[in-house]
């Protein structure tokens, strides 16, 4: 009779603690349909299909960047200079086309060489100069913003005014006149990179190295050839999302880049809790970025004050990370409880 | 017995090489701990030579009053990051506590030591919440104030509209900060020097002090010895959160006016000084008497700037720059790097 009773109650609590892992492993899911729920309610115009791929066409942009920055944390360094770089390329690529350069695939591959180009300067730095990454790409940040009002020659918008043949077509075309091209590209990559990271022997390298360097080098991973490729990768990203700004917006300017920045750092924090993780992950990047996007998105289609966007946005961070970890704390403490009662 | 700690033997050339190696090392010590100072005194005659102004005792009493309210916010800050954690928000906190207090006494006329009471209890609730996000909940502590930083962001411009209150303010109001005492030293300096002392009493000579530095310095060897590293913790945020609302009162007082973005000016100066004060005097790990001349400092190379009329995007690049070198040496200096900032 008594076992009868701790089998049920056995099995209650278990189910209790799988909902609850359930919760706590996809609350930034749950967050993402509950946020679509209030913002639908609040705009039914909020769910149409051309408001989606407005959300979609701000998420290629922050994911490609959060994405990147996700591998700089993966192999355990940081890069604030993200925004900036992107926002160097995009000035670049107007540039060529204000200097009535007509092939536009140079473009594109010179902006892009840009991009990989100044994130290896600061991956010199960092891996074999041994400067805290943090510094390094703050100095990268001064630079490549200076670059960029340099060239805009103090922060004007450059509006070219004719493009050459399909130049617009990336950030403001679409297939079947339905699907953005930007969208299409970043699904593309973003799968490769999904690969790639996660379940690639690379991408293994990629994350031993960032939580412990010393052992992966015992092992035999070549650390700094890792870290250097990861900032390769990096730059890439950086490059072609400078691309989609400029055909985007048609223009460069110097501040573009800038506002960036938080959401992308505040994809890869949201991102860390995506299935309870705790690290830097491309899943949880990629839906981060998602749920900042219909954040950002769902304030100005409400006309939310304001104020409020500030304090919404807070609370979204407190509560994603802190749920997360509250679920923690409290499954210790009881299997620390189990342990002792059940001996 | 050869093993006699150094005292001069028979110029046998090992005791003779650790006795010059031993000075050597000696000076090196005395330029760290007392280099701040030092390079506080060469500054000074610098720009004395540059600006004869400089050196007029009204001048002097002026840039300390100025630098009087960096280096209570950056006291507060201190106290966190010695337990090992790091706050983002204190600056905020301020500029919240700040507006409430015009707003209590200029517009609702409250009586101003109703409003002082009010306001401290205020700013220890959302230093309370910070401290049970950091503790309790175990959210990383620069996420959690980073939230809690945007929250108070919004909840400012909320309560203002986003406006700045100018209102006709009694003259008790301005007794902390705003008044000459004796028509010549600003009141806003002795509460300066009021509140460093007792900060400086509390972490040097009591238990709990220790014990701040302890959890700081190596939070699993304090909880083997028995010291409740939560609630230390937690304690420091409360102490954090009291001068913190102190520091907004004085803003009030010396500026007269509430605003709602005032916080944003005092973060950068305060994070500065703090790591800036941890470079020199304990090599590292931050300290009062290292904020206190760091603050110093500070507001002598602002004020002397101005007085040269340099541009301000000198003095931003000198910020820039001393951020640069202190946190870096920092990260070099310090065992465990910088305390609280893991993403």
């Amino acid at each position: 009779m008594k076992k009868n009773n701790d089998d049920n109650y056995i099995k209650k609590r278990a189910t209790n603690e799988l909902l609850f892992t359930f919760l706590k492993n996809y609350i930034l899911v749950l967050v993402i349909i509950g946020l679509i729920i209030v913002f639908r309610i609040l705009n039914p115009a909020f769910i149409s299909v051309s408001n989606l791929f407005t959300i979609m066409t701000q998420v290629s942009i922050v994911g490609l960047l959060a994405m990147g920055l996700s591998i700089i944390v993966i192999i355990g360094e940081f890069d604030i200079s993200l925004g900036a770089i992107s926002n160097f390329v995009s000035v670049i690529a107007i540039a060529l086309v204000i200097d009535d350069v007509q092939n536009i695939y140079l473009i594109w591959t010179l902006s892009i060489l840009i991009g990989i180009i100044l994130s290896m300067i600061n991956s010199v730095f960092v891996v074999y100069l041994g400067v805290p990454s943090f510094i390094v790409t703050l100095g990268m940040l001064s630079a490549a913003t200076a670059l960029s009002r340099a060239m805009t020659k103090g922060g004007i918008t450059m509006f070219p005014k004719s493009f050459p043949a399909g130049f617009t077509v990336l950030g403001k075309g679409s297939i079947f006149n339905v699907v953005p091209i930007s969208v299409v590209i970043f699904l593309v990559i973003a799968i490769i990179l999904l690969i790639l990271v996660e379940y690639t022997p690379f991408g293994r390298k990629l994350y031993a190295v960032g939580s412990n360097p010393d052992a992966s080098n015992h092992v035999g991973i070549k650390v700094k050839s890792v870290k250097m490729k990861a900032f390769i990768i990096t730059g890439f990203l950086y490059g072609v999302s400078g691309v989609l700004i400029s055909s985007m917006f048609a223009s460069a300017s110097a501040e573009v880049g800038a506002t960036y920045l938080m959401p992308a750092i505040l994809s890869v924090i949201v991102g860390e809790t995506f299935l309870s993780l705790g690290y830097a992950n491309i899943k949880g990047t990629i839906i981060s970025a998602f749920l900042l996007s219909i954040l950002f998105n769902g304030f100005a289609m409400t006309n939310i004050p304001f104020y409020l966007r500030s304090i919404v946005q807070g609370m979204i961070l407190l509560f994603t990370v802190g749920f997360q970890q509250i679920g923690k704390a409290k499954l210790e403490i009881s299997y620390l409880g189990e342990a002792k009662n059940g001996n | 017995m050869e093993n006699n700690g150094g005292i001069k033997s028979n110029n046998s050339s090992p005791e003779e090489l650790q006795r010059t190696t031993r000075e050597r090392n000696k000076v090196k010590q005395l330029f760290i701990n007392y280099g701040l100072l030092i390079v506080t005194i060469i500054v000074f005659f610098i720009f004395s030579f540059i600006v004869p102004r400089f050196t007029n005792f009204r001048n002097i009493l002026n840039l300390l009053g100025q630098g009087s309210i960096i280096g209570i916010l950056s006291i507060g800050l201190t106290n966190i990051i010695i337990c090992g954690e790091f706050d983002i928000s204190f600056a905020e906190i301020a500029g919240l506590c700040s507006l409430l207090s015009v707003l209590f006494v200029g517009v609702y006329h409250f009586p101003v030591l109703l409003t002082y009471v009010i306001v401290i209890i205020i700013g220890l609730s959302i230093s309370i919440v910070n401290g049970i996000n950091v503790v309790y909940f175990g959210i990383p502590s620069f996420i959690a104030t980073l939230g809690m930083m945007t929250v108070l962001v919004g909840v400012s411009k909320w309560i203002t509209g986003g406006a700045v209150l100018y209102c006709q303010l009694p003259k008790s109001f301005e007794l902390i900060g705003r008044i000459r005492i004796t028509g010549v030293i600003p009141s806003i300096l002795i509460s300066f020097f009021i509140i460093a002392f007792f900060v400086a009493v509390f972490l040097e000579l009591t238990f709990k002090g220790r014990h701040f530095y302890a959890v700081g310095s190596n939070a699993e060897a304090a909880k083997r010895v028995g010291i409740n590293v939560a609630k230390i913790k937690f304690e420091a945020f409360i102490v954090q959160g009291i001068i913190a609302s102190i520091g907004g009162l004085l803003m009030a007082s010396l500026f007269g006016i509430g605003s709602p973005d005032i916080g944003h000016d005092f973060v950068f100066p305060a994070i500065i000084v703090a790591f800036l004060g941890a470079v020199f005097l304990r090599e590292g790990i931050p300290n009062i008497f290292g904020t206190i001349i760091a603050s110093l400092l500070f507001a002598e190379i602002a004020n002397g700037l101005i007085m040269i009329g340099a541009d301000l995007w000198i003095k931003e690049l000198f910020q820039g720059v001393i951020l640069l070198f202190a946190v870096t040496m920092v990260s070099i200096l310090k065992p465990g790097g910088i305390p609280g900032v893991h993403l």
